[in-house]
C-alpha cells in the first residue's frame, strides 16, 4: 500500500523526518551545538531556551500558514489564494503599526494590535461570505488594497524609527512571539484536525458548489465555517510571527504535486511541508549574515520559489 | 591689486547681508540647533517632531522630515530651508523656486559641532554659534579624555533585537564617549541581531534608548543571560540620537550613569 492511501502512515513518515530536521537544525545558531550533548551550561539553555521555541514555533506557525493557504484555494476556488489573499494580514499590520505608534515601548500591545486587526479584517470579510467565491475574492482582493493605503499613511506618519519597527514586524519575526509555543502547537494540531474531519467534503467541493451539493455537501455552511477556520489559523500565525509571505501559497501547491490532489493526504503534508519550510528558512534567516539576522519573509520566498519552480518542471516532462 | 580684489569679492560672497533670512527647518536637529544659536526669530516655518525649545512648537508645520507641502512651505515666504536630505521630495521644487537649500546630517559627532558653526555663518550667527560650538567641544575633550573600551550592546529595541551599525551615528557617539559598540563591526545602519550573539558578545552594559521602556522586564531580561553583573542603563533618545545642541547633555549624562553603575561594582 502506497503511503499516499494511508493517513496515520503518512502522518507518522511526515512527523518522524520533521523530527529529524528540527534536530539538526537545532544544532545550527550563532555556533554548532551537539544537541544531543551540549558542553556547557549556557549552550544547554540556548539550546532549549532559544532555539527551541523559536523553531517550534516557525514549525506551527509555517504549518499553519500552509493549511490556512490549501483551504482558501479551494474556498475560492483560486490556486492564486493564499491565507493573506482577503486582507487578513493587511488589516493585522495596520492593528500592529497601530499599536507601535500608539504605545511604542509596549511590546506586547503589537501583538495584541495584530490580533484585534486580523479580526476586524476577518470581521468584513464574513459579511461577504454568502456571496460566492468570485465575489468574496473581489472583496477581499480590494478590502487588502485598503488595508495596505491605511498602512502606508500610519508608515508616512512615524518617526523615522518607528518605520524601521515597523518594516522588521511586516517582513516576520519568529524571535518574539507573544503566544506561548504549547498553544502555537495546540493551535496547530487542532487545525489539522478539523481539516481532515472535512476533507472528504473539500474534495467534493473541488468539483464545483453544484456537483458539491447534490453530493450531500452543505455548501453555504462548509464555505462560512472553512472562511472563519482559515481566517482565524491566520491570525493566529500572524499574531505570533508577523506576516511572513509564500508559505501559504507554495506549500500547498507543492505538496499536491507530490501527493496527489486528495485533501487528506493534501492537508497532512501540507501542515508538515509549511513547519519545515519555515524552520529551514528561519534557521537560515539567523544564521547567513550572522550575527545580524535576515528577515524571515525573505527567506521563504528564497527556498521555496526555486524548489516549487523545478517541481513544476518536473512533473510536466 | 588683483588678489584683494578677489578677496573683496569672497568676503561679499561668503558674508551675505542676513537681514530678514526666513527660514525654515525641516528637521527637529535642525530647528534645535537654530535656537540654540539665536537664530529662533528667523525661523518661520518646522516639520512633525520639532518639538524644542517650546517655542518651536508654536511653529506652522509644512510636513515630515522626509516629506514636505511644497504650497504650504511657499506660502511662509521662505529665503532659505535647512533640510537633512536633499533628495527629500519638494526640496528641488523649493530651490526651482528660488529658496536657497542648506543640507545639515551630521553623522558623527564632530559633524555636528562642525554644522552648528557652519549654521552659524549662513544664518548670520557666527558668533552665538561659534561660543555654542566652542562649549561643546570643551566637553566633548573633557568626555573624550577617559577611554574605558568597556563593551556596550545598545538596544535600540527589543522585540525584535534591533541595534546601532557600523558608521552609524549612534556608534560614533559610543567611541566618543571611550566605549566599545560591541556590534560596531557589522556593516548596516540598525542591524537585527540574535540573542545568541549578544550573548557571545559578552557586552558589561546594555543601553536602552528610552526611559518608557519596561526597564524591570529589560533588566531582568539581561540578567538571565548575562548575569547579575550586567548593568542596563537607559538614557533620553532625544538626547542621543539627535544631532543637535543637546547631544553632550545626552553624552554626559550617559557618562555619569555609567560612572555609577561602575563604582557600585567595585
Amino acid at each position: 500500500m502506497s503511503i499516499k492511501q494511508s493517513p496515520w502512515a503518512m502522518f507518522f513518515a511526515l512527523f518522524a523526518v520533521s523530527v529529524c530536521i528540527a534536530w539538526f537544525l537545532l544544532g545550527l545558531g550563532e555556533h554548532w551545538i551537539n544537541p544531543f550533548n551540549p558542553t556547557s551550561d549556557i549552550d544547554s539553555r540556548i539550546l532549549w531556551e532559544l532555539r527551541s521555541p523559536r523553531l517550534l514555533t516557525a514549525f506551527a506557525v509555517g504549518g499553519m500558514l500552509a493549511l490556512a493557504g490549501a483551504w482558501f484555494q479551494v474556498l475560492l476556488g483560486n490556486p492564486l489564494a493564499e491565507p493573506y489573499v482577503l486582507g487578513v494580514a493587511g488589516s493585522a499590520a495596520v492593528g500592529a503599526v497601530s499599536a507601535m505608534a500608539m504605545v511604542p515601548d509596549t511590546a506586547w500591545a503589537v501583538s495584541l494590535g495584530a490580533f484585534i486587526g486580523a479580526w476586524v479584517g476577518i470581521a468584513i470579510v464574513l459579511s461577504f461570505a454568502h456571496l460566492g467565491s468570485v465575489r468574496l475574492l473581489l472583496a477581499g482582493v480590494v478590502l487588502a488594497a485598503f488595508w495596505a493605503a491605511i498602512l502606508m499613511l500610519l508608515i508616512a506618519l512615524l518617526p523615522e524609527r518607528g518605520v524601521v519597527r515597523a518594516y522588521a514586524w511586516m517582513m516576520g519575526d519568529l524571535s518574539n512571539s507573544a503566544l506561548p509555543v504549547w498553544s502555537l502547537l495546540l493551535a496547530w494540531g487542532a487545525a489539522l484536525c478539523c481539516g481532515l474531519i472535512l476533507s472528504l467534503s473539500l474534495d467534493k467541493l473541488l468539483l464545483g458548489e453544484k456537483h458539491a451539493a447534490s453530493l450531500g455537501v452543505d455548501v453555504p455552511r462548509l464555505r462560512i465555517f472553512l472562511l472563519l477556520l482559515a481566517s482565524a489559523v491566520t491570525a493566529i500565525a500572524v499574531t505570533a510571527a508577523g506576516t511572513i509571505g509564500f508559505v501559504g501559497l507554495v506549500v500547498p501547491h507543492l505538496m499536491r504535486l507530490l501527493f496527489g490532489s486528495l485533501h487528506k493526504s493534501v492537508l497532512i503534508a501540507s501542515a508538515f511541508g509549511g513547519g519545515v519550510l519555515l524552520m529551514l528558512a528561519d534557521t537560515a534567516a539567523r544564521t547567513v549574515i550572522s550575527p545580524a539576522e535576515l528577515p524571515v519573509g525573505v527567506l521563504t520566498a528564497m527556498i521555496g520559489v526555486p524548489v516549487f519552480l523545478w517541481l513544476l518542471l518536473r512533473r510536466d516532462t | 591689486m588683483k588678489k584683494i580684489v578677489v578677496m573683496l569679492l569672497w568676503l561679499c560672497w561668503a558674508s551675505p547681508a542676513f537681514a530678514g533670512e526666513r527660514i525654515l527647518a525641516l528637521a527637529p536637529h535642525i530647528c534645535e540647533i537654530l535656537y540654540a544659536i539665536g537664530a529662533g526669530k528667523d525661523v518661520v516655518g518646522a516639520v512633525s517632531y520639532c518639538d524644542y525649545p517650546d517655542a518651536a512648537r508654536q511653529l506652522p508645520r509644512i510636513g515630515a522630515y522626509n516629506r514636505i507641502n511644497v504650497e504650504a512651505a511657499l506660502a511662509l515666504q521662505p529665503t532659505m530651508a535647512i533640510v537633512l536630505d536633499m533628495q527629500t521630495p519638494g526640496i528641488k521644487q523649493l530651490q526651482a523656486l528660488g529658496v536657497k537649500i542648506i543640507q545639515s546630517y551630521p553623522k558623527s559627532v564632530d559633524e555636528v559641532i562642525g554644522d552648528i558653526r557652519r549654521l552659524g555663518q549662513l544664518t548670520g550667527h557666527q558668533q552665538q554659534a561659534s561660543q555654542l560650538a566652542g562649549d561643546l567641544q570643551r566637553r566633548l575633550d573633557q568626555l573624550q579624555a577617559q577611554s574605558t573600551q568597556i563593551p556596550v550592546f545598545y538596544e535600540i529595541w527589543a522585540k525584535p533585537l534591533l541595534t546601532a551599525g557600523k558608521h552609524t551615528f549612534i556608534d560614533d557617539v559610543l567611541s566618543e564617549l571611550g566605549l566599545h559598540n560591541v556590534f560596531g563591526h557589522v556593516e548596516l545602519e540598525a542591524p537585527r541581531v540574535n540573542i545568541e550573539a549578544v550573548i557571545a558578545a559578552n557586552p558589561k552594559v546594555i543601553i536602552i534608548p528610552s526611559e518608557k521602556r519596561d526597564v524591570k522586564e529589560r533588566t531582568a531580561f539581561w540578567h538571565k543571560w548575562l548575569g547579575k553583573d550586567i548593568r542596563v542603563i537607559t538614557v533620553n533618545p532625544d538626547l542621543i540620537h539627535r544631532p543637535g545642541p543637546r547631544l553632550l547633555d545626552g553624552m554626559e549624562h550617559l557618562n555619569q550613569a555609567l560612572q555609577q553603575e561602575l563604582s557600585l561594582e567595585h
